[in-house]
């Protein structure tokens, strides 16, 4: 009883930051008892980027730790962590080396907690495992975003437990197992796996049960590199063995642990679950890793097939659940607001479809776009509509029956979605109002009106409308629209200055931040404006930039400003980051929302941490230099 | 406190021992190891043990220890694995209600002796550090006395406190005009050390672990390197 009192003082800090608020007492006094503290001073290393793992995962007590990487010479910021975040877990886990270098951007304490005993903890606490696969689990990489509000998530619920359904279901193996007898030699093993095009073979005796297994790696590792002939070399002498078994209905969250314990690729599903009885399946890393995240896809099937608007109505409701499942578990960003998407136009899909069916076919080719938010992929939330319609010029006779109709069609359509969860734009920018629901030539000679004379009022529709996006129907059409677009910049060159001076209209508000930093205590009562203060400047300039260099990418400012780090190396640094930032305003927006139950637009000042106001000043910093790239690329200052 | 010369220290310890003859194994061991302390090697190279003790008051003569925390820092880092935790079956006088204990709080605990030894087990050639280690081994060593009158702490010892107003103030005692509190929380507070478990044995313990941490770089910095820097 005696020698309690101090890994307490060492574990109640711990216990405090996941994923270690889920581990067990035992297992977390088990973890603290063999920590080291150590003390970094400002500038040390704690790892190196390309190092091999050092023995310890590291969580910070106290103080700061930048975490950059070096990238074609550049050093980009990924995060800064403070107390509660976990550093190099992730090398350990995938058993590479450090990814990134960290270095004490002020004097840290440290506390390092041995791998040899965290590793097995990852099998028998599944919840643990899930934290650290959140962020790769879909085979993305694991950006700075995801890091840098991993030291957050001690405040939020950490909703994997009670509703972790749908991680609970069972993962099913794939029935066609390649087999073959020991005694095969590798070449004959080999041809039966190019012939299936598969990576591996069980190796298996008279009574199907699994003796081992031979994978691509096996091959590359035991016989080529090993000079072996493979004519002569029998599969059962360079096999994997023993091979992982496991019992029918096995979940992906029992898998996950011995997966990335063990760096187990293929488990063999045998009748009882030992390697006594015969195969019956075979479950692969990437069948457990797909089944985590089947679920919009299975999803989105569902609203495929869905028969009525109440149908999707229910299932986009799922879809929200769904979603903000992800938020909490940490997903990728550019995977959350990707799925998002995905089942906007999945749901926007069935409801032309089911218009169509209603309104018979139409008179000529067509192409459904999504506007604005939508437009943008960034609709992480059910908010209101914003789409338009463009169909092929009809004869000059039949211009006005072909507009009626697609008026009834719009209608049809937006009242669909509605019924659905997304209500109708207030504005009425929706595909049922004749203004944003046109032929090409009408359509072209709206924007050559917009981009001709730019007017205050054009200019807001201009916002909405440059961020279209074809989601059903004829793509070529909204690719004229695109051509005809550019091909009027090219010919008005005073549009793009007029839409940045206007993307200008919102300068971060550097000073008020720094003063709101240092007065913690006060302005608890005034909320602040992420929309309009943080996401619309970069998205602006994103919009601005992007049609400046003619980029032909649909979609979100993140891809933006991705695409146009790729067409400026030498700005892609800040381009990088200001992708990375959106995507942290895009996650905080999301969750303030999912919190208040409203569109996330209005963060509480005193809802945020640290970390958080210092993430936004550093917010703050990229948008003023994307901003200064564009008032020296535009003449702004003769417009304003 | 300070370092001592070499010689005088073997000079007692062989009269220790001497006088020692057929006491506890574990005082024998303690006292028969060879301090393997080099003035010169570097100062994170050495072990020190880290120490908070409660006691029912302040008097070095007729107060008693009530509990003992102690934990290893190696290597420049915060050992947790190397700690104890000592708690002196003794509550016949009451604790100063500072520290919160109940009598119960002290169920279960060992004899001065016994923990007194167990303490020595766990120093073994380590140098003592507490935060005004006057108090704390001063009355480690009444307690040792207690077991044998010729046994004594011979572990060099390091206060934090003064290390710290060392490297504040400079080498010569000067005193701290305005107001800068040379007292645990204060440093913790200005060096950046999180407190947990306040007011514990252990968790005081640890705090000046970990503060011993922060003020050794600092120590380093300003050139002071070697163990024999550190004691001087």
């Amino acid at each position: 009883m005696s020698q309690t009192h101090l890994i307490e003082a060492v574990v109640e800090p711990l216990r405090r930051h996941p994923p270690f608020d889920r581990l067990p007492d035992a297992a977390l006094r088990a973890l603290a008892g063999a920590a080291r503290i150590r003390h970094l001073p400002a500038g040390a290393v704690l790892f190196e980027q390309g190092a091999r793992p050092h023995d310890d995962v590291y969580v910070v007590r106290k103080g700061a730790i930048a975490v950059r990487r070096e990238v074609d010479g550049a050093s980009i910021l990924l995060d800064r962590c403070d107390a509660g975040a976990v550093l190099g877990a992730r090398a350990h886990i995938a058993g590479t080396p450090y990814a990134a270098r960290a270095e004490a951007e002020e004097d840290a304490l440290i506390v390092a907690l041995p791998y040899a005993r965290l590793g097995p903890m990852l099998e028998a606490h599944p919840a643990l495992a899930l934290f650290f696969a959140a962020g790769f689990a879909v085979g993305l990489p694991r950006t700075g975003e995801r890091i840098i509000e991993a030291t957050e998530r001690a405040r939020r619920r950490w909703a994997l437990g009670a509703e972790a359904d749908e991680d609970d279901r069972a993962v099913m193996p794939s029935r066609s197992v390649l087999t073959c007898a020991g005694e095969t030699t590798v070449q004959a093993a080999a041809q039966a796996m190019a012939a299936r095009g598969v990576g591996s073979i069980i190796v298996a005796d008279a009574e199907q049960r699994p003796r081992g297994i031979m994978t691509d790696v096996d091959l590359r590792a035991r016989v080529v590199a090993e000079g072996l002939d493979p004519a002569r070399t029998p599969v059962g002498d360079v096999m994997s063995s023993p091979v992982a078994t496991v019992a029918e209905g096995v979940t992906a969250v029992e898998l996950l642990g011995r997966m990335m314990r063990r760096r187990i690729h293929h488990f063999c599903v045998t009748a009882d679950g030992t390697p006594d009885t015969a195969i019956t399946g075979v479950i692969s890393d990437r069948d457990v890793l797909s089944s985590l995240g089947t679920h919009p896809t299975s999803l989105m099937r569902r609203i495929g097939q869905a028969p009525d608007a109440e149908t999707l109505r229910a299932l986009r409701a799922r879809a929200e659940r769904l979603i903000a499942r992800y938020l909490e578990q940490e997903r990728a960003m550019r995977f959350v607001a990707g799925v998002a998407a995905a089942i906007d136009d999945a749901a926007t899909r069935r409801a032309l479809s089911l218009a169509l069916e209603a309104s018979g076919p139409p008179p000529v080719a067509f192409c459904w776009l999504a506007l604005g938010s939508e437009g943008r992929e960034e609709r992480l939330l059910r908010t209101d509509q914003d789409n338009a319609l463009v169909y092929v010029d009809p004869p000059p006779a039949q211009a006005e029956a072909a507009q009626a109709w697609f008026l009834g069609f719009g209608e049809r359509v937006t009242d669909l979605i509605a019924a659905s969860g997304v209500v109708l734009c207030p504005g009425g920018v929706m595909a049922r109002n004749p203004a944003w629901c046109q032929p090409l030539s009408r359509w072209k000679a709206t924007f050559s009106k917009w981009i001709r004379t730019p007017e205050p009022r054009a200019l807001m529709h201009a916002d909405i409308a440059f961020d279209l996006r074809p989601v059903e129907g004829d793509r070529a059409l909204a690719e004229a629209l695109r051509d005809h677009i550019f091909a009027e910049l090219d010919a008005e060159r005073g549009f793009l200055n007029f839409l940045a001076a206007n993307a200008l209209r919102n300068p971060p508000p550097l000073s008020f931040f720094r003063q709101f930093i240092v007065e913690r205590s006060g302005a608890h009562e005034s909320a602040f404006d992420l929309k309009s203060r943080a996401m619309m400047p970069l998205c602006d300039a994103a919009r601005v930039l992007a049609h400046a260099h003619r980029l032909t990418v649909y979609g979100s400012t993140p891809r933006r400003f991705r695409a146009l780090a790729a067409a400026e190396p030498e700005r892609a640094g800040l381009f990088e980051e200001a992708a990375v930032a959106y995507e942290m305003l895009m996650r905080r927006r999301a969750q303030s929302g999912l919190a208040h139950g409203d569109s996330g637009r209005f963060v509480p000042i005193d809802e945020l941490g640290t970390l958080q106001r210092r993430s936004l000043r550093n917010i703050f910093a990229v948008i003023d230099e994307v901003q200064g790239v564009l008032r020296s690329r535009f003449r702004t200052d003769f417009i304003r | 406190m300070g370092w001592w010369s070499e010689r005088r220290a073997r000079k007692a310890r062989a009269a220790a021992r001497a006088a020692l003859e057929g006491a506890d194994p574990r005082a024998l061991r303690y006292v028969e190891r060879p301090f393997a302390l080099d003035p010169r090697s570097p100062a994170e190279r050495a072990r020190f043990v880290v120490l908070d003790s409660e006691a029912t008051g302040l008097d070095l003569a007729a107060d008693r220890l009530l509990t003992v925390a102690a934990v290893a820092v190696v290597d420049g880092a915060v050992r947790v694995a190397d700690h104890v935790e000592l708690t002196i079956d003794r509550p016949t006088v009451g604790a100063a209600p500072i520290h919160g204990l109940l009598p119960r709080d002290l169920a279960g605990g060992t004899s001065e002796a016994e923990a007194m030894l167990g303490l020595l087990d766990h120093l073994e050639d380590a140098v003592l550090v507490a935060h005004h280690v006057a108090f704390d081994g001063g009355m480690i060593e009444a307690a040792l006395r207690r077991i044998h009158p010729a046994l004594r702490l011979w572990n060099p010892r390091l206060d934090t406190a003064a290390l710290a107003r060392r490297l504040e103030l400079g080498p010569l005692p000067v005193q701290p005009s305005r107001g800068a509190s040379f007292a645990l929380d204060a440093l913790c507070d200005r060096y950046g050390v999180p407190m947990s478990g306040r007011h514990t044995a252990a968790g005081d313990a640890l705090a000046t672990a970990c503060l011993l941490l922060v003020l050794l770089a600092r120590a380093r910095r300003q050139g002071i390197v070697t163990v024999g820097d550190l004691l001087r």
